[in-house]
């Protein structure tokens, strides 16, 4: 099977062409194609569970490695590969694309056949971007992603969508050129006539290709820029918010869900293993940053008044764990940060799911549109509640796991230290204090006239949140297999980042 | 018998959790709920009971390590959790106040809980906070603390919040969760701290060495400090948390919206004293430094009086209890600050009894009073409840401290550490201002029980019936309990003190046990019997109307409306916390945010894109063929670069 990888990174492509040409495919059953398509897609990504079959958690190195020559006059390899720090991303998304088309069901009614296409080729760039190991290929997939996103919000968002899809576009967009110009640069600067990242860390850590301190820094920065745009990092973050408000319900799902985590995982990726000097070197500042966005991203969701963009900001705030974690520079901060990015696309996505489910039945977001219903919808209130702890943090659930982790390897830190720690927390506490003030506003109080009618959870959508509430309270008490899958690649990791870090 | 243990311990959590899980799924009848919930509890008394005696079977020095761990809950490189629980005398007496008490609770819960509008979802919530109570004694590493401590927070929130439709529970439950969750940023940090200088979470790796913490020092903004007191304080942020104390205090008394029989069990009897418990937990820590276990007597002693203080003030039954709840978690965190451990202990086992009790009184009178908790709208319910009022009787006498009454022995225990000495000396003021608040809660003890049972009934309106015999059956229990609960450390004996004994050993902090100090003993007692002897003259024996105001206003002037208006503590916090929060909030969401930030990316994109243009047109479909022109220039430069490479 030593095209296993190739298979699922392609095989959602094939389904957008099919669901796209096949001729007298009807709306209704695009959907139930698409959906099918992306489950065959989960099944076959299930041998990758680590100790179910082909990968081995307990192996450092690249794993099921797929590399042919593909541009040769430039060295560019189709290379493809995962390890311990990708394995859960790739899982991530072959299980969050399907709940997401399942969203589609009520959500989606126009052009059906287009959005469904968008959202299995979106499949075959997220899932090329955590397993191309070759930069040319990499950036490829990096830049198609934003093909179809800039669809999805731009045909089927809200009324201002085409500001805010031209705003997602051209902004990541211009931050991933300034990426693009530091892999040709890296391309020219080694002279090995190949793209490979694997080859090139090695060459760094055996001090084989040795990057002027200066230029490692502007070259670092140029990758940062890219990545920081995508988690979004304060204050890199203003498209966020735009895009999610106007992005359909499953759009702001897999928005959530995954592509924002393309992010963290190139900083741990590129930033973390091509310049460990440049990421010891610039650690605290963008450390700084990630505890500003932790409490601005908090503090402003607070002052929220659309469901929606209270969740965004909360993206926010939760993906300034994330950076904390990854720049913490050492295993138990990039466990924690990895495991965060799975969390947050569970939590998050599950956020998202349960308001559109409301807007689908109220065709409005605003917090003050609603009330009581935890009278009127018990089942649902009690599931939302669920996630809305899951996402503050709340021990034995998945959401606390991933921030502890963070907290203490940014406490223990050479590079971030307590007063990091500290302040992060603080978003810990924000945390509680926005989501439940929205809780008790749309899910307490007396029922209204307009949400007296409003109809219990339905066995489609409940069948949205099951997999996802599982997988809440599986991480939140076991997370020892996902830690243990990951062990052995992040310490290696962070090993390349110089010895004194791998000690704690 | 270790083998017995390991099979017994889990099963004490997994009843209630059993419990919870039966109830959600499978039953819809609020009566048969209540069974369910009562049943599980009760068994994981009994489980805990036999737990008990085999480990007080066990020799002493084997009593300390009865510690299991069911599988690895967090492995991530050095950081390495197990989610495992350690059996000692501590948590053992802590499992059989939490499971014991529970299960009364849970009884009368049924009777009290009948006409209510989601009872199943009531015995939930009750059974799961039982569970995670469970947790939060058993755990044997401050992690799985940690998921007990905000799982009891949650389930505290959701009781709070049970009837949402209210406005002040809904706004209660909230404030509990949040402050709460402000109290548990000191305990995490703690944690942060503790872990990063041992490398591990466990009591069996970091109470050994505790001392090491000795030399150590930290830097930060106010200068070195010691690592040991910085723990300390952080922990000590978490107690002010989670039991109530200044400054974090103000959620409990607003608490008293949820349902009554849950503030007996959570808001008086068990998870208000897990603020006690942890430091008695951590007291190896905690006698490392003297600054701070002197700032928790200090802590203590000044909620304690405060607390009392409102409690005069009070004209809502339930609010009395609370703020007397307050009160007492002081006296047992001034005993804990001390470093009188076991004196702590004795008063939260004692307090968990009649302060359960009282607060099921109080339902009880509630219950049969139509819903009415305003005490001027009562009056003379002696003769419609007597039951309700024996029993309350002995709680009274109990929580005033009037000897042979369990709450007498546990509270002289507290006064005299804090006069005849500890490791860390005496603290004679401290214990004067710890008589006087004794005295003060034999006052308002006193006000309460001639307000509410003594006289005539004032309001009329109500027809007040005694409570069916399954709420009367706990309340008797109880009131044996509180009668005769002093004898678990009866001076003297010192059951207590024995069987904690290995705990401290760990730690190096066993005290010998207090000698009863007779002339103190009087003291209290004289002045307790005429604090409650004035207010029987001021309330018991004349005729109120009901609208009438505290006649202790005409003579204490502002200091009564300072009660009245606990000290105006919420309105200090409103102005200085929350409002300045939402101000912020809002120029962040509507000023900063939007104009500054984006502001700066719209006009960045402006400058480079769109100069002259004008957005408006930019975003209506020029930006694609200008993205294009971008990414061929891209592909452009991208080709010179390999071209130039190849050659």
């Amino acid at each position: 099977m030593n095209f296993l990888l190739s298979l699922i990174v392609w095989l959602p492509l094939l389904g957008a062409l099919v669901v796209l040409f096949a001729p007298g495919l009807s709306d209704h059953t695009a959907k139930r194609v698409a959906l099918v398509w992306s489950l065959a897609v989960f099944v076959l990504s299930l041998p990758l569970i680590p100790g179910l079959g082909v990968f081995d958690g307990a192996r450092a190195e690249l794993q099921l490695v797929e590399r042919v020559p593909w541009i040769s006059a430039f060295g560019v390899d189709y290379f493809l590969a995962v390890d311990g720090i990708s394995i859960w991303l790739v899982l991530l998304t072959t299980f969050l694309t399907p709940i997401t088309i399942l969203s589609t069901f009520d959500a989606i009614n126009t052009r059906v056949r287009a959005f469904e296409a968008f959202m299995l080729a979106l499949q075959t760039g997220m899932l090329g971007v955590f397993l191309a190991q070759d930069l040319f290929l990499f950036y490829i997939f990096w830049e198609f992603t934003l093909v179809p996103m800039y669809f999805l919000i731009g045909i089927w968002g809200g009324a201002r969508r085409i500001y805010a899809t031209v705003k997602f576009f051209l902004y990541t967009f211009a931050a991933s050129v300034l990426m693009l110009l530091a892999i040709i640069a890296l391309y020219v600067l080694w002279g090995q006539n190949s793209f490979s990242l694997p080859d090139m860390v090695q060459a760094i850590r055996n001090n084989q290709f040795v990057l002027d301190q200066n230029l490692g820094r502007w070259l670092f920065l140029a990758f940062f820029a890219a990545f920081a745009v995508k988690v979004p990092l304060w204050p890199f973050h203003s498209w966020l918010p735009d895009a999610h408000t106007e992005a359909p319900t499953p759009g702001s799902v897999i928005l959530a869900g995954v592509l924002l985590k393309l992010g963290g995982y190139g900083f741990i990726r590129f930033n973390l293993q091509l310049f460990p000097e440049a990421s010891r070197f610039f650690a605290p500042a963008i450390g700084v940053l990630a505890v500003i966005g932790i409490i601005y991203g908090a503090w402003i969701a607070y002052a929220q008044t659309d469901i929606k963009k209270l969740v965004a900001y909360s993206s926010v705030s939760h993906m300034g764990f994330v950076v904390l974690g990854i720049f913490a520079l050492n295993p138990i901060g990039i466990h924690g940060a990895i495991l965060q990015m799975v969390n947050h696309g569970i939590s998050t996505g599950a956020l998202f799911l349960i308001v559109g489910m409301i807007y689908e039945r109220r065709h409005s977001r605003e917090i003050d549109a609603f009330g009581g219903l935890w009278r009127v919808m018990p089942v649902y209130t009690f599931l939302s509640l669920l996630i809305i702890m899951s996402s503050i943090g709340l021990p034995a659930l998945n959401g606390f796991v991933g921030e502890a982790t963070i907290m203490f390897g940014t406490f223990s830190s050479p590079f971030l230290g307590w007063e990091f720690a500290a302040f992060g927390l603080i978003g810990v506490i924000l945390a509680a204090v926005y989501l439940l003030w929205m809780f008790r506003r749309v899910m307490m109080g007396d029922v209204t006239e307009a949400t007296a009618k409003m109809r219990d959870i339905s066995r489609l959508e409940l069948s949205m949140l099951i997999p996802l509430v599982a997988l809440i309270l599986l991480i939140g008490l076991y997370p020892t297999p996902f830690f243990r899958a990951m062990n052995e690649s992040v310490t290696a990791l962070a090993n390349g980042l110089g010895p004194v870090l791998a000690a704690r | 018998m270790e083998e017995t243990l390991f099979t017994l311990i889990p099963a004490i959590i997994v009843l209630p959790l059993l419990g919870a899980l039966i109830n959600t799924f499978l039953i819809r009848d609020g009566r048969r709920a209540g069974m369910v919930a009562s049943l599980a509890c009760g068994a994981a008394f009994v489980v805990g009971l036999a737990a008990f005696a085999l480990l007080a079977g066990l020799p002493h020095e084997e009593q300390t390590h009865i510690d299991l761990t069911l599988w690895q809950w967090i492995d991530a490189g050095p950081l390495d959790v197990p989610f495992g629980f350690l059996f000692d005398p501590l948590s053992a007496v802590m499992v059989l106040l939490i499971t014991g008490v529970g299960s009364l609770i849970h009884v009368f819960s049924i009777g009290y809980m009948a006409h209510d509008a989601r009872p199943v979802r009531y015995f939930v919530y009750l059974n799961l906070f039982v569970a995670a109570m469970l947790i939060l004694v058993l755990a044997n590493n401050y992690l799985l603390l940690f998921l007990g401590w905000e799982g009891v927070g949650l389930c505290s929130y959701l009781l709070i919040g049970h009837s949402f439709e209210r406005k002040e529970a809904r706004y209660a439950s909230m404030k509990a969760f949040v402050m709460n969750r402000i109290g548990d940023f000191g305990l995490m940090l703690a944690l942060l701290a503790l872990f990063q200088h041992f490398g591990s979470l466990n009591y069996g790796v970091i109470f050994p060495r505790a001392a090491e913490l000795a030399g150590q020092q930290i830097n930060w903004v106010l200068g070195p400090t010691a690592l040991a007191s910085a723990i300390a304080f952080c922990m000590l942020i978490g107690v002010s948390g989670k039991s109530a104390q200044i400054p974090l205090w103000t959620w409990l008394p607003d608490a008293m919206a949820g349902p009554t029989p849950a503030s007996a069990l959570i808001h008086a009897a068990t998870m208000v004293t897990s603020g006690v418990y942890l430091i008695v937990r951590s007291h190896s820590i905690f006698l490392q430094t003297q600054a701070i276990s002197n700032l928790t007597v200090y802590v203590g002693v000044a909620t304690a009086f405060v607390a009392a203080s409102i409690a005069i003030g009070q004209y809502d039954i339930k609010r009395v209890l609370a703020f007397s709840t307050v009160s007492q978690l002081g006296f047992m965190v001034a005993a804990a600050g001390m470093g009188a451990y076991t004196a702590a202990i004795f008063h939260l086992l004692t307090h968990g009894v009649f302060k359960a009790l009282l607060f099921l009184g109080a339902g009880s009178v509630i219950h049969g009073a139509h819903d009415v908790q305003d005490m001027r709208r009562m009056g003379g319910l002696r003769s419609a409840m007597p039951t309700t009022f024996l029993t309350y009787m002995a709680g009274t006498l109990a929580l005033s401290g009037i000897p042979i009454w369990a709450g007498f022995f546990s509270k002289d225990e507290i006064i005299g550490s804090a006069f005849h000495g500890t490791r860390f000396g005496t603290y004679p003021v401290s214990g004067t201002i710890l008589i006087i608040t004794a005295a003060l809660t034999a006052f308002y003890m006193a006000r309460q029980v001639s307000l509410v049972f003594l006289g005539q009934q004032r309001d009329t309106s109500y027809h007040a019936h005694e409570s069916e015999p399954i709420m009367t059956i706990p309340l008797w229990i109880l009131a044996v309990g509180s009668t005769i609960a002093g004898i678990i450390n009866f001076p003297g004996l010192h059951f207590l003190d024995h069987f904690l004994e290995p705990v401290f050993e760990v730690g190096h902090a066993v005290q010998e046990p207090l000698e009863f100090n007779i002339p103190l003993a009087i003291i209290t007692v004289v002045l307790a019997l005429a604090a409650g002897w004035v207010a029987y003259q001021v309330y018991g024996k004349r005729q109120w109307k009901k609208t009438f105001r505290d006649p202790l206003a005409r003579y204490l002037g502002v200091f009564f409306e300072g009660f009245e208006q606990r000290w105006y503590a919420d309105d200090v916090y409103d102005t200085m916390v929350v409002r300045p929060f939402k101000a912020t909030a809002s120029f962040l969401s509507r000023i900063l945010d939007p104009l500054g930030i984006d502001g700066l990316v719209n006009g960045a994109a402006w400058l480079v894109g769109f100069g002259g243009r004008g957005l408006r047109r930019a975003q209506t479909g020029y930006v694609r063929s200008y993205t294009l022109v971008f990414f061929l220039g891209v592909i452009a430069v991208l080709g010179y670069f390999g071209f130039a490479t190849v050659r």
